[in-house]
């Protein structure tokens, strides 16, 4: 397995976007028009795509870019029992999704994302993370109508996420990254979310990660420090880089996912713009424990929108990474 | 008598997601405008017609224009230009934050155009919500010389000035606050504000705050120069008590007991005992039950199916307590 840079390592947040003919064929497959199996081809089709494309830009830990994916709550409930899934619900702008509702107990018949994670890997000499959502957020973006409180409800997903985490390490997983985006939003429950996290890492023969983003990060840091994980990835860009003065006030002790490109913005950052971004990262955090990547997954952008921002940010990081050498 | 009300908006998948589609056409081609203005009214109609044949007493236009509760206000100030994506309170929707580089000014009105929409389908049940001005101001981020407290007064200014060209038949305005259980300390900026807005005398305001705790505000809640409040009871267990703290009979009460963010039906058992020692302190016909928030949260056939729940437990309590 290739390793990874040692300064300023590169990889993606998690989703990349589907190309066109694989949009398509989600929509055929929904109307029952083709079938699961000619879906899964093009699904393969199109994670080959983006596994040559991370390679050819020669990222460093790459992603499997969620070709099989609709929305990161929905996937995992729709193979777990006890969940439903709701209507569309609407989360910014045009964007929507299909929400769980927990109608029963959560259990995992089986490995929900071994299978896909495997094949990933079976393309590249470069590792692949594997991809959960943690249970806080799986709990915070459900509607529960079964367990009797929060707690409950976040610490039954974090049992079969747990199970979802040590079969990824046994297929030979050496990153997983475990997704948070609700951890920001009740500081109060912070508590709660590391208590979660932890049934899941406990034990776990690999490097984690979670992702945080769209929150107020401030209200939770440093706190959040405590989420027993090896780094923890957060949304840099669309926030103006307002969280960096807290890291001089409170050292950031673990490793951290530095987004460099905003990726709900259909303009295409300049390599000078990135390159003084990162710069600005090092004046408050060491070039070993930073790794640059997008704010967040990419699959709101098309795919010319999503390939130029990988390829600034890969331009701009062997530039900065020149200058340290 | 009990009546029922909205505090928010509709789901905007009406009409097999019109909106929806037309909106991603529009992202694709600016110039497809038109079309986006072709579908909101029937949409917006749709929105008003649910809401009555559901049963309720008092609604909105659906808010079917709106991004969110708060770049829909922002946006088109002048002064204010819209930044990154910014988590609306606790939540998982999120809104387009507002940067303001001066004092905010309105430009041209647009809240008679959502009226005059949907005032022929409701007529006089039908109440405009708005985001109020201290809530606008703390989730704006300030780049420019005002204060806090000069922001918040500049955003009331605008909304005032809104209000001012608003037809006359307009009774009622929801003005929702929720930033204030955040922010306590403003509690004499929001009298201020709320001062300037209840100057227009033909319009009834109700005060309306959610996702926090009531309890560490109510005493301001209570003294405000408005028509009525009203809270999300979901973030104020046993909101009621507060009630018998001190209540002011001639007010309107919104008690939001409907969880806007959950699927979960409500049952009697779990609503009628807070109706009871609520129907002791507010008087005959001042009391709504509400759902504690936006009902965008909820998926359109679940919103449907809590309204129409909401509706059928209240006619329930109004036939057992007659």
């Amino acid at each position: 397995m290739r390793q990874v840079s040692k300064i300023l390592p590169t990889t993606s947040v998690g989703s990349f976007p589907k190309p066109p003919y694989l949009v398509k064929a989600r929509a055929d497959f929904a109307a029952g028009k083709i079938s699961r199996a000619k879906l899964t081809v093009l699904e393969k089709k199109a994670t080959r795509l983006w596994i040559e494309a991370q390679e050819k830009l020669d990222i460093d830990l790459l992603v499997d870019g969620e070709m099989y994916r609709g929305d990161m709550t929905t996937y995992f409930a729709e193979n777990v029992r006890g969940c439903e899934i709701s209507g569309l619900v609407r989360s910014y702008g045009n964007r929507y999704y299909k929400k769980p509702i927990v109608v029963g107990k959560l259990r995992r018949p089986q490995p929900i994302t071994v299978g896909w994670w495997r094949f990933a890997q079976s393309l590249t000499n470069r590792p692949v993370l594997g991809m959960l959502t943690g249970p806080y957020t799986m709990m915070d973006w459900s509607f529960n109508e079964y367990y009797k409180n929060r707690r409950e409800c976040a610490l039954a997903w974090a049992e079969l996420i747990a199970e979802e985490a040590h079969d990824l390490a046994r297929a030979g997983a050496q990153y997983i990254q475990i997704d948070e985006p609700a951890v920001s939003a009740r500081p109060e429950e912070m508590a709660l979310a590391v208590e979660a996290m932890r049934r899941v890492t406990r034990g776990l023969k690999a490097r984690t990660v979670t992702h945080i983003c769209y929150g107020d990060f401030a209200k939770i840091y440093p706190a959040v420090l405590k989420m027993p994980v090896d780094r923890i990835d957060l949304e840099m860009s669309n926030s103006g880089f307002a969280l960096l003065p807290y890291f001089r006030r409170w050292r950031f002790t673990k490793d951290i996912g530095y987004g460099v490109v905003d990726v709900h913005s259909h303009r295409v950052e300049s390599k000078k713009a990135v390159k003084q971004r990162i710069e600005l990262a090092l004046k408050f955090l060491t070039p070993q424990q930073t790794w640059i990547d997008p704010d967040c997954g990419l699959k709101t952008r098309t795919v010319e929108e999503a390939l130029a921002k990988l390829r600034v940010m890969m331009t701009a990081v062997k530039e900065v990474r020149r200058t340290l050498e | 008598m009990i009546q029922t009300a909205v505090v928010g908006g509709y789901p905007k998948t009406l009409h097999n997601q019109i909106l929806r589609k037309t909106l991603h056409l529009l992202d694709r081609n600016p110039r497809q405008k038109n079309r986006l203005e072709s579908v909101l009214p029937d949409l917006t109609r749709a929105a008003v017609e649910e809401q009555l044949e559901l049963g309720l007493d008092w609604v909105s236009d659906g808010g079917l224009r709106r991004q969110d509760e708060v770049t829909y206000f922002c946006g088109p100030l002048g002064g204010v230009r819209l930044d990154g994506l910014l988590r609306y309170f606790d939540t998982n929707v999120y809104f387009r934050q507002p940067v303001v580089a001066q004092r905010p000014k309105l430009r041209a009105p647009f809240l008679s155009r959502d009226y005059q929409e949907a005032w022929p389908f409701a007529g006089a049940r039908l109440q405009l919500v708005v985001t109020g001005p201290l809530t606008l101001a703390a989730l704006s981020r300030n780049e420019s010389r005002l204060s806090f407290e000069q922001l918040a007064e500049a955003y009331a200014e605008a909304l005032h000035a809104e209000l001012l060209k608003l037809d006359p038949v307009v009774t009622r305005l929801v003005l929702l606050e929720p930033a204030f259980l955040q922010r306590p300390e403003k509690a004499a900026l929001l009298q201020k504000l709320v001062r300037k807005l209840a100057s227009l005398t033909h319009l009834e305001i109700i005060l309306y705050v959610y996702f926090g705790n009531a309890a560490a505000v109510w005493k301001t809640l209570w003294d405000l120069e408005v028509a009525g409040v009203g809270f999300d009871f979901t973030y104020t267990p046993r909101g009621e008590k507060l009630l018998s703290r001190r209540w002011d009979k001639k007010k309107i009460f919104y008690a939001g007991l409907i969880d806007a963010r959950n699927t979960k039906l409500e049952t009697k058992a779990e609503i009628f005992p807070t109706l009871r020692r609520l129907g002791r302190h507010v008087a005959e016909g001042k009391l709504y039950v509400t759902p504690s928030a936006n009902l965008e949260f909820l998926p359109l056939d679940r919103c449907r199916l809590k309204l129409s729940n909401m509706v059928r437990l209240v006619n329930q309590f109004n036939l057992e307590n007659r």
